[in-house]
């Protein structure tokens, strides 16, 4: 099987690659044409293939000209959109990188072009695999927490500093919002087996400041049975900061029981001289998500997330701009 | 010559009004409609009951009202008719209208009102509005505060027009918290979903300055501990603090707690002997008390912006005052 890996602009490139050779027997190659437009201290390129052992293509047309089986795309959020109709459009299957794309009409004719060209979209949701969300979703189904109430999500960590990007609107299409909401709201969505239909947010740029766009944000969601839910997607963490294994946290409220998940918490903690260790030991996610994109590779047949997944979780963040633009809650509306 | 406090009310509070009074060295006379006047005063050896409200007044230098919160506003104008200092347990009355009648009545007789938001006296939230000052995260960004526990069993409480629910009894303290460490809040959204016994209110406030907050109070009939927990972030550094974590002692056993048991009283821990010991010393000096009547009236102004944005599902502006 050939994986291609289309840009390094998101460095979760280099993990889906680590991933894809523990598997083995893939031949594995990227294409990370932006690489020269980058500040210097940005890694990527040709010299990053070669750091991970992976075959290189000068151009994107060589890349897609090499029949790839799959494409892992993990370029700035804004080219996600015409990076997955041409996988479409080559009879390719793909996993993108989070967000599917970076407005609700773009998902959606992602979504249809993988549909008419029968190939996989997949979203790259790897938190949709962590065990501590399984056994969340089968209390759930089990009855454990008796009827939900509310729940309240967080997904905070610090502004990225990887890739200067991400900071920049043009091409990632927002700040914190953008960042972090669709990881919560993916699980939500597949928790609830439901869209929220209100959403309504507040946003400011006090943490980390100086960046051109939202640090902090907190979304309001309701849904159609009354289930009310919160998510603070702030990057409010500052540098430096030790992984205190709460990047990502869950609390569902119901009448029968209180479920918390922090899918995160798996860490290694002590100190030395210089101050906190902090290592993480969880499951493997992302080897867990290629397994899965893998798997719908070979069948042709996509696996979850899917393109839905990414399609309503970008519609989600939509409507948290609209109502960070209009003031009040907005709609949502989700076909 | 003792002091004498008039304890209005012989519930849950006045378990931790009453040895709180007792080591400040007053006496205390407890009046209350129901039957548990002599109940609480045998289960702390101290106090005495009193048989009327006028009994009442006439033995107290200063008020305290520890009853259902429909009844707090008749009971504190009543206080005010004998000038007597009153400390009224939050919320302060149950609507708006009456918590702004009360205040500015209080003022105009220039007679002492104590909301009583213990939180402002428990050592973590005073840790972290000390820390939040010295500037330990630069300026505030982002607070969530949560607040949950197993909904009462006992019937005022469930009944949204003598109690106001979950809103009046729990959130009240971290409205209260919120804006004591965010400043003053311009703008409140939020959302109520009641199912049966249970019910989760969720608020986002807007303060002045642009910082925003995310405060959650939960009763849910699932049989869960009590917990609180904060996090506030700023433009450089959080602060995180939660109930459940890194508690000094944890038992796991076939022990069962003993029915009725009373917690240590410590004078130097109690939250609630600090707050009384700071409102007696206001009285005394005339300087502000950590909480004001003004405090209080704020929190009402914001939990009844709550209440309306979750039955309206409109964002509310608050008019600032003074």
């Amino acid at each position: 099987m050939k994986i291609a890996v289309v840009s390094f602009a998101h460095l979760h490139a280099t993990e889906y690659v680590a991933a894809l050779r523990r598997f083995g027997g893939i031949e594995i190659a990227a294409c990370d044409a932006g690489y020269a437009g980058r500040p210097v201290a940005e890694e990527g390129g040709p010299e990053l293939a070669a750091k991970l052992g992976i075959g290189y293509f000068e151009t994107e047309e060589e890349l897609w000209a090499w029949r790839p089986d799959g494409v892992v795309i993990c370029a700035e959020n804004v080219r996600h959109h015409e990076l997955g109709l041409r996988a479409a459009a080559e009879g390719v299957h793909a996993l993108c990188e989070k967000p599917l794309a970076t407005s609700t009409a773009h998902a959606a004719e992602m979504r249809e072009a993988a549909r008419a060209a029968g190939t996989v979209l997949m979203t790259a949701f790897p938190v949709r695999f962590a065990p501590s969300y399984a056994d969340l979703r089968a209390a759930v189904r089990r009855g454990d927490l008796g009827q939900i109430v509310s729940i309240a999500a967080t997904n905070c960590g610090g502004v990225p500093t990887s890739r200067d990007w991400f900071v920049d609107p043009a091409r990632s299409g927002g700040g914190a919002l953008t960042d972090h909401v669709v990881h919560v709201a993916d699980l939500l969505a597949d928790l609830l087996e439901d869209d929220p239909v209100e959403v309504y947010a507040i946003a400011n740029t006090i943490p980390n400041p100086g960046v051109d766009v939202e640090t902090a944000g907190l979304v309001s969601l309701r849904y159609r049975d009354g289930v009310i839910a919160s998510i603070d997607c702030s990057w409010s963490r500052p540098p430096g900061r030790p992984n205190s294994g709460d990047l990502v946290t869950l609390t569902v409220i119901g009448t029968e029981g209180v479920a918390e998940i922090a899918p995160f918490a798996d860490v290694l903690t002590g100190w030395n001289h210089q101050g906190a260790l902090a290592h993480g030991w969880g499951a493997p996610l992302d080897d867990l998500l290629i397994r899965a994109f893998l798997d719908a590779v070979r069948a042709g047949e996509s696996r979850q997330p899917d393109a839905m997944a990414g399609h309503r979780t970008t519609a989600l963040v939509e409507a948290a701009y609209r109502s960070l633009a209009d003031q009040a809650s907005s709609p949502l509306e989700i076909r | 010559m003792h002091a004498t406090v008039g304890l209005i009310g012989a519930g849950g509070i006045a378990n931790a009004h009453l040895p709180a009074w007792l080591d400040l060295g007053y006496d205390v006379a407890v009046y209350s409609t129901a039957d548990d006047a002599d109940a609480l005063i045998g289960r702390h050896g101290g106090g005495r009951a009193v048989h009327s409200l006028d009994e009442l007044f006439d033995a107290a230098d200063v008020v305290d009202i520890c009853t259902p919160t429909h009844t707090h506003y008749e009971l504190a104008l009543a206080a005010l008719g004998h000038a007597l200092p009153t400390v009224c347990e939050k919320p302060l009355t149950r609507t708006l209208d009456e918590a702004e009648d009360l205040v500015a009545r209080f003022a105009a007789a220039g007679v002492p009102l104590f909301p009583a938001h213990v939180v402002r006296y428990f050592p973590e939230y005073v840790e972290l509005r000390r820390a939040v000052a010295r500037g330990d995260i630069g300026r505030v960004a982002v607070q969530r505060h949560t607040r949950q526990g197993r909904s009462p069993r006992n019937g005022w409480y469930l009944d949204e027009p003598l109690s106001g629910g979950v809103l009046l009894d729990l959130m009240i303290h971290d409205i209260d918290i919120a804006r004591w460490v965010g400043g003053e809040v311009a703008r409140v959204f939020a959302r109520t979903n009641v199912v049966d016994g249970s019910q989760s209110t969720q608020a986002f406030l807007t303060h002045l300055g642009g910082s925003i907050s995310v405060l959650t109070a939960t009763w849910t009939t699932a049989p869960i501990d009590f917990r609180t927990s904060f996090e506030v972030a700023g433009s450089d550094g959080l602060l995180h603090g939660d109930s459940d974590e890194r508690r000094p002692f944890r038992y796991q056993g076939k022990a069962e707690p003993e029915a009725d048991i009373l917690p240590d009283f410590s004078p130097l821990t109690s939250p609630y002997r600090a707050e009384l010991g700071d409102f007696l010393d206001s009285i005394a000096s005339g300087l502000a008390p950590r909480v004001t009547a003004r405090d209080g009236l704020e929190a009402m102004r914001i939990a009844d912006a709550v209440a309306r944005s979750a039955v309206s599902g409109l964002p509310i502006d608050l008019e600032l005052t003074s």
